[in-house]
């Protein structure tokens, strides 16, 4: 049963403010953890957090996570000084301490923000296995082994753009089809997506599509390249797990982008850096 | 005590391409003020208020991204919302005469946070 990432994106417009209050799902999302058998695991990786206008702070729980009161209470920083999206997306959890969920277990992901402003936070899951579902995923020491080969294995590394417009009331935007501006991946190679720049900040981008099970990948929006140009290989590094999506060129039509941002940045041009397989990629 | 210089007179400035950017930029904004786009959204709020005359200050205009990305291998315009070329505002500040931009926010932002502000004024005059 091959491992999958996903997320829970959730959001609110208008806070009421000065006060915990709950974000609701987004489309296509769900708070409660896809329920999974007792051999296999899941945990909550990474929580990205962003504000319209205001710092807030955040909170995840459940009765089993944390607990039903602020369960994992976070502080949101807003930065203003930063064009297009003031400071989003916050990366809240540790880098690789990963915290466990339970199966079909609900989760609530409350803010304490600012009266009037838009919340949204994206939580990104690893599952080790759902019954029926499953992502190619390739580790880190797999395509640096690759990339490596460069020319004499025929791989190559492409960047390969495509504009994402979020969605302008803080839910996902319209979903963007990764052949829709740059069609230069070769037919029926499997390439690993390494990372992604984007030139603008928002606050999170998810990638879905035959090869991710159609479960939506997050990719946060951050500002500063060096986080986002190897996101994945370094999440694969980081906990020693597969984490590297890989794409069939066949699937590029299929395999779609959307975003997630509280404070509608607008179009954001996001590039893909994928390395291209020699062989199909069999996991 | 060291004798001073002559003063010497500059040579002529050629118009090198950040200037020629500016003027190009200049002319954008012209245009779309021309064309009655510029703070067309935000028509109630003063934001598009010039400085251009005074020889210090700020002005907070609407201007065109000119940013394209690659639609069926031709270099396109990012459209908005309305299918026009995308804009953005952005803070200029004049010194001593030059105009400088310093921050640029995109159109659509601009616009959330000027929903933000309704809801703000909306809520006062419910609770007053």
């Amino acid at each position: 049963m091959p491992p999958v990432i996903t997320s829970i994106g959730a959001f609110k417009q208008n806070l009421t403010g000065g006060a915990f209050e709950a974000l609701a799902a987004g489309t296509r999302d769900s708070l409660t953890i896809i329920s999974f058998p007792d051999a296999q695991s899941a945990w909550v990786e990474e929580v990205f957090a962003g504000n319209s206008a205001h710092k807030m702070e955040v909170a995840v729980f459940s009765q089993r996570f944390g607990d039903n009161q602020f369960g994992l209470r976070m502080e949101s920083m807003f930065n203003p000084t930063l064009s297009g999206a003031d400071g989003v997306p916050q990366a809240l959890l540790p880098r690789t301490l990963d915290i466990p969920v339970w199966s079909a277990d609900t989760l609530n992901v409350q803010v304490n923000g600012t009266a009037a402003d838009n919340a949204d936070v994206v939580l990104q899951l690893y599952y080790t296995g759902i019954p029926g579902a499953g992502q190619r995923l390739a580790s880190a020491p797999q395509v640096e082994q690759m990339v490596a080969m460069g020319i004499s294995g025929n791989s190559r590394v492409l960047g390969i753009e495509v504009t994402v417009t979020p969605g302008a009331t803080g839910n996902y935007g319209t979903a963007v089809a990764l052949n829709t501006n740059d069609d230069r991946l070769q037919a029926d190679y499997d390439y690993a997506l390494i990372g992604y720049t984007c030139d603008q900040p928002a606050l999170s981008f998810g990638i879905s599509g035959p090869d991710t099970g159609f479960y939506r990948i997050p990719m946060p929006g951050h500002w500063d390249a060096r986080h986002t140009a190897d996101w994945f290989l370094q999440a694969s590094r980081w906990r020693g797990t597969p984490h590297i999506p890989v794409i069939n060129a066949n699937n590029k039509a299929t395999t779609f982008i959307d975003g997630f941002d509280p404070a509608n940045p607008g179009a954001t041009k996001l590039t893909l850096y994928f390395a291209q397989f020699p062989q199909r990629f069999t996991g | 005590m060291s004798e001073q210089a002559p003063e010497q007179t500059p040579p002529p400035v050629e118009p090198d391409a950040a200037t020629a950017e500016h003027q190009a930029l200049e002319q954008r904004v012209a245009a779309l003020e021309a064309a009655g786009q510029s703070g067309s959204d935000t028509a109630d709020t003063p934001a598009s208020e010039s400085s251009q005359s005074s020889s210090s200050g700020f002005s907070f205009e609407l201007v065109p991204t000119g940013r394209t990305h690659t639609v069926n291998g031709v270099e396109t315009p990012i459209l908005d919302d309305a299918g026009e070329p995308e804009s953005e505002w952005t803070l200029f500040a004049t010194a001593d005469g030059t105009k400088v931009p310093l921050l640029t926010k995109p159109a659509s932002f601009v616009a959330n946070h000027k929903i933000r502000e309704q809801r703000l004024a909306e809520r006062a005059k419910q609770s007053g």
